[in-house]
Formats: structure tokens, C-alpha cells, sequence
């Protein structure tokens, strides 16, 4: 099935029927994911759509392991970075979910990029895959991108005369520009001429949002850089890597065949009527070896498409509001502590 | 080095000059007139403030302040004093309260000031709306009394811990209130070798009752004020509430939703961050703990409720969190009791049954015992402490 072509009311029905047999399978076979359902949704039978799948917080991983498979069967562990000062997330993997991630990821990069792997650029440096203690959304993001180029060049790493080089091979051929937002902003150079190419970037607007760059002013900059006119952000988490939601022409980001969002009003936890911010929960059918399968998420945001989004792809599309500011509780534990530690 | 200064007035200062002064400054014997009309003061302009009246936690400490109650407070003191022994103020008292129980810092002033002593209060430069309401009352009794006020400095700064260290040297007291990790860390600073330390780590309290005892309505409107002023988030705030004997669920049952209308009538609600925190927390208490049972009433109150307490963990997130237990008696609380627990709001038992309880738990754990509605009440007993004895020093003289 291709990845926008289905209406929302048959893909919430299939969502449910899959999201419903990974909740029994979770349940079956990991003990603390059991006893949460078991108080959250007693008795839960089938979801009739994604929004009755009970759902975890996702920082959850981040405090608790959570398997569903032997240890021994883990294949790898993807730490997702966490901000400072926090403990990673630790989503578990055997080969099954790994190859299963892959597969997504690639069948949502194909529509975006096509079929031919195109020379790509990548605005970072190799050393954040090389250290693999401090593995980070960052390095996974790359090797997760990586395959859907050929013949990458690392900005970051490139001399002059290397990126002279590498541009002038390439000249007027479309390339690939990979990296994350903030990465991109900084260190993609101006006068090259790129134009035809694609720009993919993911990681986040807060370290732009926070000199006031908006996603338009990232488009005219880039367009007046380089001269790529195609911009692609993505959303995507790594406690349900595969499953991602890019940014089509309209500037929505949009659900993959995998997945899908429930955004749900704070006030009640139902989901929120279309177009009203609320906290964006995604689901993904992916995730086997881990209960990552619905997850609720500290972001903000908003349903803006259901079948309707003026690009002509089906399904939903949210806009994000950025994340849900962290609250200071009072009390005495908070005390001068992070203040005179830091 | 220079810092801000909150009182006696605000602007910026050199530290090194504030300790000079104040170690040179002048004292007041315990509970001198001039004292507990300073403390009136404040307690005058905190009930004068409209900005106060947005903060119901303020009345207490206000009322704590008025001359009867600091009277009360002074013959109690006096009463208690053997001819043979001169009770004097200890010096130069440094205070690093909790950068959020706002009116923690006033109360632990106002104590170690009635015992006579100069007194330095660090505060964090992250200040509530509270917190400058209490700085302006200081300052309107400052301004009244310049005296005692030359004997108190409000200041404020932030990561370094250079302003504390050089407090640490010139105290003769020092009092450190908050969580284990301010604690570990100031602890490390040296202080003159015959100053002593008062130590306030992180606390765990809980709530107990017999059902039938009062009416579940009166009881969570004081339970409310117990947990909610601080956002469960005070030492003594409840955090688990323990029914006793027969009918011991339905009573429970009965008190959260009461709670819950008075959390909904009283218009109490949390940053959407904190409910996050909270639901997160929640979730790991449903993989790790023995819950039978979970109840809502939105995002301002979750009860979850315990099959049992065994094996109990007190790592809590605040925010309208209650664990809920029953016990047949209240003497199996006693194997429950560790050295972490501090207040215990009870409603249902008599002096004896408390006392019993007490002795049989020995002093390895819980420091106070109260009715539901007083978990905030502060007292010069605190802690296992009694602070007006810690910050005054006795001089033989027969």
C-alpha cells in the first residue's frame, strides 16, 4: 500500500485491529506493561480506533525497562538522548522490529525522495557516530538517513577544497541535503548551488524558535543559500523509530502507513476536536519487541487534515506547537539544590 | 563579592561587608520586646497586603507572627528556664531554606531572630510572587525598627557556591532546610569549629484515619490545606493516607471524593507539565506496585489505591498524588515507620493510642503528630528538633 493513499476511517480500522493485537501481545509478554493495562483499562478487549489503545507516557521509558522479548533476543538498544541532566530513553530491539523499522522508514523516505539513492550531503560531522557511548538522536538520525543517499559527504569534516570537489562532480544533479534543523541552520553554506535538490531535516524547532527563526524564514534562507526549493521537515521519536511524519508542500506534517496521531485535550485526555491544540499522542504498529506501540508524547499540537490537506495526500496531518513547557512544583525538595550543585 | 539584597532593603551589596556587619552588629536577649515587635510588624503588613490574600498559606504564618502568639511562644520559653542557666542567643545564624516552601524562609528567620540572634537567609534569584510579598513585609518592619533590622540580610544569588561558603565561615548556626542534595552540598562547606548545624532533609508524611470519627467533608477541606498548598510538594504534606479497622475502604472512597469537590471548589489546578510529570510517575507506580485499584478526579487528584504496604517506596511526584492502605490497627503502622517519615495527620484516635503507637515505633521515624489541617502548622518543634533550644546557647551561672 502506498503511504497516503488510504481514507482515515479504513486506516483507523486497520490501526485498531493491529494497535489491538500488540496490546494483547505486550500484555502477554511484558509483566509491567500488564499490570499497568490491567489498572488503566481493565477488561480491555479490541479498540474500535487508535484514541481506545491505552497509551504510556513516553518519558515511561525512560524510568522503567520495558521488553517484551529475552533479554538475549535483543538485537540493540537505541538511547534516545534525553534533554541534559535526564536519563535516556532505552528502547529495546530484536532483529524482527529492527528490520520492521527499517522497512517503514524507507518506504515513507521513497515517496519523498523517490526511488534513486541521490549523492547526499550531510550537514554534521562523522564523529557523532563514532562514539558510541554518547550514541544520540543525532548519530541515529544519520545512520537511519544514511542508506536513502550515495556517495555522502560530511560537511562538517569537508575542507574547501573537498566540498569544491564534491559539488562540481555533482553539478546539476538533484542531491540530497540531510541534517538536523538547528545543524542545517548553522552550517549549510551559502553560494552553493544545489538547486533541484531536497532538503530533509528533523531535531526539533526550539534551538531556532528560540533566536525567532520561524519555518518560513528557514525555507526563504535556505532557498536563498542554495537554491532548494523542496524542504522537508520531519517529526518522529526514537521510542517509535520508523514511523515518521514529514512535511509535505502545505507545510503539514503527515501521518505514514504505520502510524497515525491522537491529539487529546489535557483537560479530559479525549481526543481534541480537529484543529484544537492539544498533547500529540502517536501510535505506531511497528513496535513488537518493546509496548512502545502507543505512546503519549510532551509535545503540542494540532490535527490540521483528515483526507483534506490542499497537497491531495490522504490521512492526517498535525502541525506542532512545540513542547509542553516543564512545570516547578513547590515544595521542599526543590530547594536551592540544582542551583548551588550547578 | 557582590550579591542582591532582598532586606532590610533591596539593591546589591558586597557579602564580605553584610557578615562583618552583622557579625559585629548588635543582639537582643531571646524574646526581647523589640523582637516580638518586629515580628508583629511583619505579621502586620502580611495581613495589610491585598497581594497576600491570592495566598491562604501566608495567614498562617501571619498569625504565627502576631505579639499574642509570639507571647505564647516567649513565657513558654521562659517557663521552662532553670536559675542556674542564662539562655543567650547562639550569634550570627545563616538560613538556606527551600527555594519554593515560600514561607519557610520567614518562619526559620523569625524563630532564630526571637532567640536573639543576627541572622543571614540566603534565597534563590527564582522568585514566587509569595516570596516578594514576604520580602516587602520584612521590609516594611524593617523600616520601622531600623535596630533589629541591622541584625537581619535577606540576600539572593545563584549557582555559585563561593556566597555560601563565606556565610559558613562567619556562622555560628547554620540552618539548612530542603531536599538531601542542598544538604550534601552545603554540608561539605567547613563552618568555625563551634558552630552547629540544623539539618532538614527530605521528608515523607502521611495521614491516617478511623473511619466514622468526622465528617469526610471536614475532613478534606483540611486535608486539602494539608496537601495542596505547597503542591504535595512540602515536607509534611500527605502523601499516602492510611484508613484504620473496619470500613476502612468505603471511608477512604468517601474522603477522595470529597476531596475532589474541594479540590474542584477551590479552583486548584497544575501546570500541564507538572500533569505530565505526574502521569509519568503514575505509570511507573502501575508497573512497579501492588495497585488494585486507580480513581481520577481530573488532573488535580489520582488516588491509587495499595492491595498492601509492604515493601512501600516514598519517591513521590507531588502534585495530588495519594497512595491509599488499610490497616487493621493503628499499631501495624509501626513496622511501617521508617526514619524518612515526619508528619503524621490523624483523625479517629485517642492520646493513647497515639502514644502507644509512638512508643512503639521508638524513635525511628515520625517527628510530629497532628490533626488533619495542621500538617503546615509550624511549631518550634520540628523535625525531632526543638529549634528554640538548638539556637540559643546555656550559660552556667549559679
Amino acid at each position: 500500500m502506498a503511504e497516503y493513499d488510504e481514507p482515515q476511517a479504513g486506516k483507523e480500522r486497520r490501526l485498531a485491529a493491529e494497535l489491538t493485537r500488540l496490546v494483547h501481545h505486550h500484555r502477554a509478554a511484558c509483566a509491567p506493561y500488564r499490570r499497568i493495562v490491567d489498572v488503566v483499562a481493565p477488561g480491555f478487549a479490541a479498540a474500535a480506533a487508535p484514541a481506545d489503545v491505552p497509551h504510556l507516557p513516553v518519558s515511561l521509558f525512560k524510568t522503567h525497562e520495558l521488553r517484551s522479548v529475552p533479554r538475549d533476543a535483543v538485537f540493540k538498544t537505541l538511547m534516545s538522548s534525553g534533554t541534559t541532566g535526564q536519563a535516556p530513553s532505552r528502547i529495546y530491539l530484536d532483529r524482527a522490529s529492527a528490520a520492521a523499522q527499517t522497512r517503514a522508514l524507507a518506504a515513507t523516505m521513497q515517496h519523498w525522495l523517490g526511488p534513486r539513492r541521490l549523492p547526499m550531503l550531510i550537514a554534521d560531522t562523522r564523529s557523532v557516530l563514532q562514539d558510541r557511548t554518547q550514541f544520540t538522536a543525532r548519530g541515529a538520525g544519520i545512520l537511519g538517513m544514511a542508506p536513502f543517499g550515495r556517495d555522502h559527504l560530511y560537511l562538517l569534516d569537508a575542507s574547501e577544497e573537498e566540498r569544491g570537489a564534491w559539488l562540481a562532480k555533482h553539478a546539476g544533479e538533484p542531491v540530497i541535503v540531510f541534517g538536523f534543523t538547528f545543524m542545517v541552520w548553522q552550517h549549510l553554506p551559502g553560494g552553493a548551488d544545489l538547486r533541484g535538490g531536497i532538503l530533509i531535516h528533523s531535531g526539533g524547532w526550539k534551538a531556532l524558535a528560540d533566536q525567532a527563526v520561524t519555518p518560513e524564514e528557514f525555507r526563504r534562507v535556505v532557498a536563498a543559500r542554495t537554491g532548494i526549493e523542496r524542504v522537508h521537515n520531519f517529526y518522529g521519536m526514537a521510542e517509535q523509530t520508523g514511523t515518521v511524519y514529514v512535511e509535505c508542500e502545505a507545510g503539514a506534517l503527515h501521518a505514514p502507513a504505520t502510524g497515525d496521531v491522537v491529539v487529546r485535550d489535557p483537560a479530559t485526555w479525549a481526543p481534541a476536536p480537529r484543529g484544537e491544540q492539544g498533547v500529540v499522542e502517536v501510535v505506531s504498529t511497528l513496535p513488537e519487541s518493546y509496548p512502545g506501540h502507543a505512546l503519549l508524547t510532551e509535545d503540542l499540537g494540532r490535527v490540521v487534515a483528515v483526507d483534506d490537506c490542499p497537497c491531495g495526500r490522504l490521512g492526517q496531518a498535525i502541525a506542532l506547537d512545540g513542547r509542553v513547557p516543564k512545570a516547578e512544583l513547590r515544595g521542599c525538595s526543590d530547594t536551592a539544590a540544582a542551583v548551588l550543585t550547578g | 563579592m557582590r550579591v542582591e539584597t532582598l532586606v532590610p532593603r533591596r539593591g546589591e551589596a558586597e557579602l564580605e561587608e553584610i557578615a562583618a556587619a552583622l557579625a559585629a552588629g548588635p543582639s537582643a536577649p531571646p524574646f526581647a520586646e523589640e523582637l516580638v515587635e518586629f515580628c508583629h510588624g511583619i505579621s502586620r503588613a502580611l495581613f495589610g497586603d491585598r497581594r497576600a490574600k491570592r495566598h491562604p498559606e501566608l495567614v498562617p504564618l501571619a498569625s504565627f507572627l502576631r505579639r499574642a502568639s509570639v507571647a505564647a511562644l516567649a513565657q513558654e520559653f521562659a517557663a521552662e528556664a532553670r536559675p542556674d542557666v542564662v539562655q543567650v542567643p547562639r550569634g550570627l545564624a545563616f538560613h538556606v531554606p527551600p527555594s519554593s516552601v515560600d514561607t519557610m524562609f520567614v518562619y526559620s528567620l523569625a524563630v532564630s531572630l526571637l532567640a536573639g540572634n543576627r541572622n543571614v537567609v540566603r534565597v534563590s534569584p527564582r522568585r514566587s510572587v509569595t516570596t516578594e510579598v514576604l520580602v516587602d513585609a520584612l521590609n516594611a518592619a524593617a523600616a520601622d525598627h531600623p535596630a533589629v533590622a541591622a541584625s537581619i540580610a535577606v540576600v539572593s544569588y545563584g549557582h555559585e557556591l563561593e556566597p555560601s561558603a563565606l556565610l559558613s565561615r562567619h556562622a555560628d548556626v547554620r540552618v539548612i532546610w530542603g531536599g538531601d542534595a542542598t544538604i550534601e552540598t552545603i554540608r561539605a562547606l567547613p563552618l568555625a569549629p563551634h558552630a552547629t548545624e540544623l539539618l532538614f532533609g527530605d521528608r515523607f508524611s502521611l495521614a491516617v484515619l478511623r473511619p466514622g470519627a468526622e465528617d469526610p467533608a471536614d475532613l478534606a477541606r483540611r486535608l486539602f490545606n494539608d496537601a495542596y498548598w505547597f503542591d504535595q510538594m512540602g515536607c509534611s504534606s500527605p502523601r499516602l493516607v492510611v484508613g484504620v479497622g473496619d470500613g476502612a475502604w468505603p471511608a477512604l472512597e468517601a474522603l477522595f471524593d470529597a476531596l475532589h469537590g474541594e479540590v474542584r471548589h477551590r479552583g486548584y489546578g497544575l501546570e500541564l507539565g507538572a500533569v505530565l510529570a505526574k502521569r509519568t510517575a503514575v505509570y511507573g507506580a502501575l508497573a512497579d506496585r501492588p495497585v488494585r485499584r486507580m480513581r481520577e478526579g481530573g488532573n488535580e487528584l489520582t488516588v491509587l489505591e495499595l492491595a498492601t504496604l509492604d515493601g512501600f517506596d516514598r519517591t513521590h511526584p507531588g502534585a495530588g498524588l495519594f497512595y491509599a492502605a488499610t490497616v487493621d490497627s493503628l499499631d501495624a503502622l509501626a513496622g511501617f515507620v521508617v526514619r524518612k517519615d515526619q508528619t503524621m495527620t490523624i483523625s479517629g484516635f485517642d492520646g493513647t493510642e497515639v502514644a502507644s503507637l509512638v512508643r512503639a515505633v521508638n524513635g525511628r521515624g515520625i517527628d510530629r503528630i497532628v490533626p488533619f489541617g495542621e500538617a503546615l502548622t509550624f511549631g518550634r518543634f520540628w523535625d525531632g528538633y526543638d529549634l528554640l533550644a538548638e539556637l540559643t546557647r546555656r550559660v552556667n551561672a549559679p
